[in-house]
């Protein structure tokens, strides 16, 4: 069913045409497109034009700025570190971070099953100065944006710390540079479910969870990591 | 507009020409650039989801689909014709589909085949939560606009080639969709009123191609009145290659940088 109408052109003007779209399609995406889309600039026309300025570059995520501008608030660990009490005050007393006083230590656990694109954000009210370890995994790598915010001043000060697409695990002992909420948000971009498991130490008040905008008061389970096994049955 | 009297007296006078071609189409001519196509299609379902998938819809959208829950019909209507409007590969696809077709009827019948063709794969690769890559898939979709460039040019008939033009628009709105429905889940839809939200960024995204086809076939019918269509028409359509492959390059540098 061949009805459009298209004239024929001649053998030559087409392979002229085709060669010359080629052409110019090729130079438009070396001078251009590629410099201000991923930054790639093989012939350096793009940086003296002034396009590659234009590329997106994780520091342009204004959060991300702010959170990594920051020095002593995350401080990572190795995967096998257990995130009790003991080795948060070893990781403090190693970046001479005083554990901040009159603030009583409580353990959590939190077990989540994500849907696949389904992301949840679960949050812990620490002041200032507050630490905690903690460690999470995912039984697949997870999109994650670990981030806080103030309580006063609201989400428009939030801070990112990390924001990564695929990340199976993270162990590390958190510092809140302000009073506030602070946690994560995970979001599962497979095609199967996954779940993320959350153990934490450290002199956190209160937890709460967001998903799909609703939030849930969620009480500490008060679970020593130690004997962590079952999953967390929040009333 | 084009319901003219002259429109109408050419459809009547065109369907004298008419059967003898449809006669001297031979279906199986066309088969091997469907094979082709299906190919490709297979290819791309094939192709791992994974880390590609979150680009090409704003930031701003995403957290606005975040906080919603439950059915939000007019919201996805909104974001579905944004999509299409603001979409230059669906653009382009769509000039060069209405490029030579000056009869309403024609208009109609090969963009009602790019509809199904788009609504199948946005439809089912949601519901049915099928993974393909969206660059690769973005690259296909710029292929279709060379692809439909080169048969404006005349070029497949210049190399022997028969292909069934309505098929191909029906092929290649099929991967259309499974770029739409790549976009559609990027926005982390809540199963809550999924059918109802991807139902209605289904019809925005037709909202949004009526839009663009009113404006492009008015203007490509005004175009048809003048002298400068016959040559024009040439650097139009490499024009719209040249599109094409800029779209090809672009998806795939991001494929293998990915």
């Amino acid at each position: 069913m061949t009805d459009n109408p298209a004239p024929a052109n001649s053998r030559k003007k087409l392979i002229i045409g085709s060669a010359a779209a080629v052409g110019i399609a090729a130079i438009a995406l070396v001078v251009f497109v590629l410099p201000a889309e991923y930054g790639k600039d093989p012939t350096g026309l793009g940086a003296a034009l002034g396009i590659t300025k234009l590329a997106p570059t994780e520091e342009e995520n204004i959060y991300l700025k702010r959170g990594l501008a920051r020095s002593n608030v995350l401080l990572p660990l190795q995967e096998s570190a257990t995130p009790d009490e003991t080795t948060l005050k070893a990781t403090l007393a190693e970046h001479n971070i005083a554990q901040l006083p009159g603030t009583n230590v409580r353990t959590d656990r939190y077990v989540v099953e994500l849907a696949p694109y389904e992301g949840i954000e679960l949050k812990y009210d620490m002041a200032e100065g507050a630490s905690m370890i903690f460690k999470w995994t995912a039984t697949a790598p997870v999109h994650v944006d670990m981030h806080s915010h103030p309580f006063e001043g609201g989400a428009e000060l939030t801070e990112s710390f990390v924001i990564e697409d695929s990340v199976p695990s993270q162990t590390a002992v958190y510092v809140a540079p302000f009073t506030g909420i602070h946690g994560w948000y995970w979001q599962n971009r497979n095609l199967d479910g996954v779940t993320v498991t959350l153990e934490t130490t450290g002199q956190v008040t209160a937890a709460r969870t967001f998903s799909s905008g609703a939030e849930q008061p969620r009480p500490l389970t008060d679970e020593a990591p130690a004997n962590a096994g079952a999953p967390t049955t929040a009333p | 507009m084009s319901a003219t009297d002259a429109d109408s007296r050419q459809l009547i006078a065109n369907r004298a020409p008419k059967t003898p071609a449809l006669r001297q189409t031979n279906p199986l001519a066309a088969a091997p650039a469907s094979v082709l196509m299906l190919m490709l299609l297979a290819l791309a379902l094939l192709t791992p989801a994974g880390a590609a998938l979150a680009h090409d819809i704003s930031e701003a959208d995403r957290a606005a689909v975040a906080s919603i829950v439950g059915p939000a019909p007019f919201a996805f209507f909104y974001l579905g014709a944004k999509h299409m409007v603001t979409g230059i590969d669906h653009v382009l696809f769509l000039i060069g589909v209405v490029f030579f077709l000056y009869r309403l009827r024609d208009v109609i019948i090969y963009v009602s085949m790019f509809t199904i063709g788009h609504s199948l794969t946005l439809l089912g690769g949601v519901l049915l939560n099928t993974g393909a890559n969206a660059y690769i898939v973005d690259a296909i979709i710029g292929f279709s606009v060379v692809y439909k460039a080169f048969e404006n040019l005349g070029g497949f008939r210049r190399l022997g080639m028969n292909i069934n033009t309505r098929a191909a628009v029906l092929v290649f709105g099929l991967f259309h969709g499974l770029g739409l429905a790549t976009k559609v889940r990027d926005l982390g839809l809540s199963d809550d009123g999924l059918l109802t939200n991807l139902i209605s960024f289904n019809v925005g995204v037709e909202a949004g191609q009526v839009f663009v086809l009113a404006i492009v076939v008015t203007l490509l019918n005004i175009w048809r009145t003048k002298r400068s269509f016959a040559s024009g028409a040439y650097y139009a359509n490499l024009a719209l290659m040249t599109g094409g492959f800029i779209l090809i390059g672009y998806q795939l540098t991001g494929y293998f940088a990915s």
